[in-house]
């Protein structure tokens, strides 16, 4: 029985004003102004992963549009994986292994410092010193930078690169402060580029909430038209969703899992196919699996996979299931090899009893159990039992996945091939010294091709594709199917790039 | 008491030192390579051995052990691989979001488990089945499950709290406690069950004791009973719980931080183990254990106030 209800209505009363107070807190309005005063908007997108740096050498492909807030790179990638100007006015290859680059005027870091040809010297050479995997593909080549004015500068390869626009137009391309450069330990918590916003370090929560307020000077303000982004750390891909759907973020990635909700809750989405879903047949000259050494077995075990079911499984209607491993629409692709394994299991068979294999052959296979790779190789290997060849699965923790990968323990490791043009794919995955091509497997056909691709010959890159698949040196099965949802009432103008799955942050509008 | 505190701070010492040592041990077995970590798909074997000997990773393991030993010694936990942030600097700035998590969550399960267990104990009948259906309903459903339930209903559904986030206490009371219902509902349901659970056999058994029949024949009133004499003596097992509540809270954090995007330990944890920082995975077993070392020391300092019994040993 209640004694003194007087004192309960008190208590009511008081949670009533603590929740009105703390819901204002985050409400806000839904259109793309704040108030309906025409005030310039405000946008919040949410990431996976806190910042560990703002070193740059040191940011991950999900982050990295926190880093295009705040540095601006030498070049910048379109959606049409073509690479356009940046800091970098205007750039070419005067040799295949002479790089020249002439920088934009009048740019500036916050302090009044120029951002010239010594700047961007040393932040080059910086990153040829500093071990990451940004840095890796340039410092490999071992550059040697020269000044030639204040605003141009040459960079000389030991071997030829057609890739360094793609390069320059990533983390690895994007230029610090010079006396961050000289004293780089200061990046843990320190940031100082030309990028269009400025990093608000008190109004941001670390590990949670990275806040930025746009430049009032900026030299390409109106590519950056909001006055104020702001990055939420959501590691849990529902999580994510319904941080969407209840208003607390405007842009969120995700998964085709999450379309449904997305949806019904008036959300759009824009959609990447970046990640080629790959097994890896290293073992091509049959040290641990004999069956590997002949090309009629490879080609058997890309005849028997359906990959339009195992795309469609893995990633709804929207993943592309195709052989090969250039995009549409970027250098390399031939629509005419996406025929060049159509599915057929008596084909493959027919394949493996003329190599000597009309029983079939076991063998492992490496996986592990992030991004959807085990269930991956289950599908595959599905396919591959009913052709007789028997999968072992040996599944790897996350965290050492990749050290395992690159060594020669396994005949056929699963792999998604991505994360630059196709040149650089090609020759990383499979160049005769590539860390991925383990067992260092050459083809002469191939290396002549891609010899000419070097130098910019798309015929070339198409050919050394073909060439790739003939050999049957990998089986994939297409590309993923990577999402992008945002509240089209906030934010439009988002495009997916072609080698990162995620939408550059550059020319997002505010919605009408 | 003076003794007491200073006998369990020297316990702590050896404790902390075992704890190190096979925590260094245990993550010497673990296959992983931070250099492999660092540099990516770009990992050349050259500078795979090249990164290892500047990250002392090639001396012998004796070596390294010494060399982390020495620098504990000092305070000082290393620095991330991943980012070269002092890792003292990276858990401070995460304790105090798990931390404030975990003791609101005891102190509401300590206010909300003792109240619904008394009550029981007290009134018995129909709100004594209720409680005991609701606590064991409470017991069973998992923090991350319920957590996602009251993120569709509360946040996404109603639009009444948010669904992520976090706040600094510091910064904006008022707004961490915005960011935070949600988050502390989900941990602390399972412990006011248990704790409930515990305050009424407590409770029941010290109602049922000689020393409150002796009581209740002398003519003092049941409030006094309860609230002065039995309620006094129920708190003993009840404290101990919300040790161990504690401590399972900090476990139980892992998920419900996932879950509300809370940028605390649990998050941290997942992200170094991800990456192979090995340095943070350390420094944070250490920080985690020495924490629960202090919570034990409370407990135990609890008793003493509580129970003249204890006093006198």
């Amino acid at each position: 029985m209640i004694k003194n209800p007087r004192r309960v209505l008190a208590f009511v009363a008081s949670l009533a004003m603590v929740a009105g107070v703390t819901a204002g807190c985050a409400s806000g309005p839904e259109d793309g102004t704040e108030g309906g005063s025409g005030a310039p908007a405000e946008l919040v997108k949410g990431i996976q992963t806190p910042l560990q740096s703002w070193d740059p050498y040191k940011c991950t492909g999900a982050q990295s549009n926190m880093f295009v807030a705040v540095y601006n790179s030498l070049t910048r990638e379109t959606p049409e994986g073509t690479f356009e100007p940046a800091l970098a006015e205007s750039w070419e290859y005067e040799t295949p292994t002479k790089f020249v680059m002439t920088l934009r005027d009048g740019v500036a870091f916050k302090d009044g410092t120029p951002l010239n040809a010594n700047v961007v010297k040393a932040n080059l050479e910086r990153s040829v010193a500093t071990p990451t995997g940004i840095t890796s593909q340039f410092a490999a080549n071992k550059p040697q930078i020269t000044v030639i004015s204040d605003l141009e500068l040459a960079i000389d390869l030991d071997h030829p690169d057609p890739d360094l626009p793609f390069l320059f137009s990533s983390c690895g391309g994007m230029m610090a402060h010079p006396d961050l450069v000289a004293a780089p330990d200061r990046m843990v918590n320190e940031v100082n580029g030309t990028g269009p916003y400025n990093f608000e370090a008190d109004a941001s929560i670390a590990a949670s909430s990275y806040v930025f307020n746009k430049k009032d000077n900026y030299w390409n303000s109106e590519a950056y038209p909001f006055s104020k982004v702001t990055f939420s750390v959501i590691p849990d891909n529902n999580s994510m969703i319904n941080a969407l759907v209840s208003g607390q973020v405007d842009i969120v990635p995700g998964n085709f899992q999450g379309v449904a909700q997305a949806e019904s809750a008036g959300m759009a989405h824009v959609l990447g196919n970046v990640s080629p879903f790959s097994i890896l047949l290293n073992d091509r000259a049959g040290k641990l699996v004999p069956a590997l050494a002949d090309e009629r077995v490879r080609q058997a075990l890309n005849y028997a996979v359906d990959r339009d079911a195992v795309i469609k499984t893995l990633f709804g209607e929207n993943g592309v299931p195709t052989p090969q491993i250039p995009a549409e629409g970027v250098p390399g692709y031939d629509s005419a090899l996406n025929d060049r394994y159509p599915y057929d299991p008596n084909k493959a068979r027919e394949l493996l009893a003329e190599a000597g294999y009309a029983d079939g052959f076991s063998m492992p296979v490496l996986t592990t159990t992030v991004h959807q790779f085990d269930a991956f190789l289950s599908a595959v290997a599905n396919y591959w039992g009913e052709i007789g060849v028997n999968v072992t699965q040996e599944v790897k923790d996350p965290s050492t996945y990749l050290s395992e990968v690159l060594k020669t323990n396994y005949p056929a490791t699963v792999y998604p091939l991505k994360g630059a043009p196709p040149y650089s794919i090609l020759n990383k995955f499979f160049g005769p010294n590539a860390n991925f091509n383990t067992f260092k497997s050459t083809d002469a056909e191939f290396s002549e091709y891609m010899g000419k691709a070097a130098g910019g010959d798309e015929t070339a890159l198409r050919d050394a594709s073909a060439q790739l698949l003939d050999m049957g040196w990998y089986v994939s099965a297409g590309f993923d199917a990577q999402y992008y949802f945002f509240n089209p009432k906030k934010v439009t103008g988002l495009e997916m790039l072609t080698s990162e799955n995620t939408p550059l942050f550059y020319n997002w509008q505010p919605a009408t | 008491m003076r003794r007491i505190i200073i006998n369990r701070v020297l316990l702590a010492i050896p404790m902390l030192w075992v704890v190190a040592t096979f925590m260094f041990v245990l993550l010497q077995l673990v296959p992983g390579d931070s250099a492999v970590a660092i540099l990516g798909e770009g990992a050349t074997p050259e500078r795979v051995a090249a990164l290892r000997g500047q990250m002392g990773l090639n001396d012998p393991v004796l070596t390294q052990y010494l060399n982390w030993m020495g620098s504990l010694l000092t305070g000082d936990f290393g620095k991330s691989t991943m980012s070269g942030e002092s890792v003292l600097s990276i858990l401070n700035k995460r304790a105090p979001v798990t931390l404030s998590l975990a003791i609101t969550a005891v102190l509401v399960s300590f206010a909300v488990g003792t109240v619904l267990g008394v009550v029981a104990a007290v009134f018995g009948g129909w709100l004594d089945r209720v409680i005991r259906i609701v606590t064991g309903v409470g017991v069973a459903v998992p923090n991350f499950w319920l957590g996602s339930a009251l993120v569709v209903v509360v946040s996404v559904g109603l639009g009444w709290l948010p669904s992520v986030g976090y706040v600094p206490f510091a910064k904006s009371p008022g707004e961490w406690l915005y960011f935070m219902i949600l988050p502390i509902t989900a941990i602390a349901a399972a412990s006011v069950a248990a704790i409930a659970r515990q305050a009424r056999a407590a409770m029941q058994g010290a109602l049922q004791s000689e020393y409150v029949q002796t009581l209740r024949g002398a003519g003092l009133p049941r409030r006094s009973i309860i609230f002065k004499h039995a309620l006094r003596n129920t708190s003993i097992p009840v404290v101990t719980i919300v040790g161990w509540q504690f401590v399972s809270l900090l476990g139980g954090a892992v998920l419900v931080e996932r879950v509300f995007a809370l940028p605390g330990l649990g998050a941290l944890t997942v992200q170094a183990t991800a990456s192979s920082d090995f340095p943070v995975l350390q420094g944070m077993v250490i920080y985690t254990t020495a924490m629960v070392l202090i919570v034990n020391l409370l407990v135990d300092l609890s008793y003493l106030w509580l129970s003249p019994k204890v006093r006198d040993q």
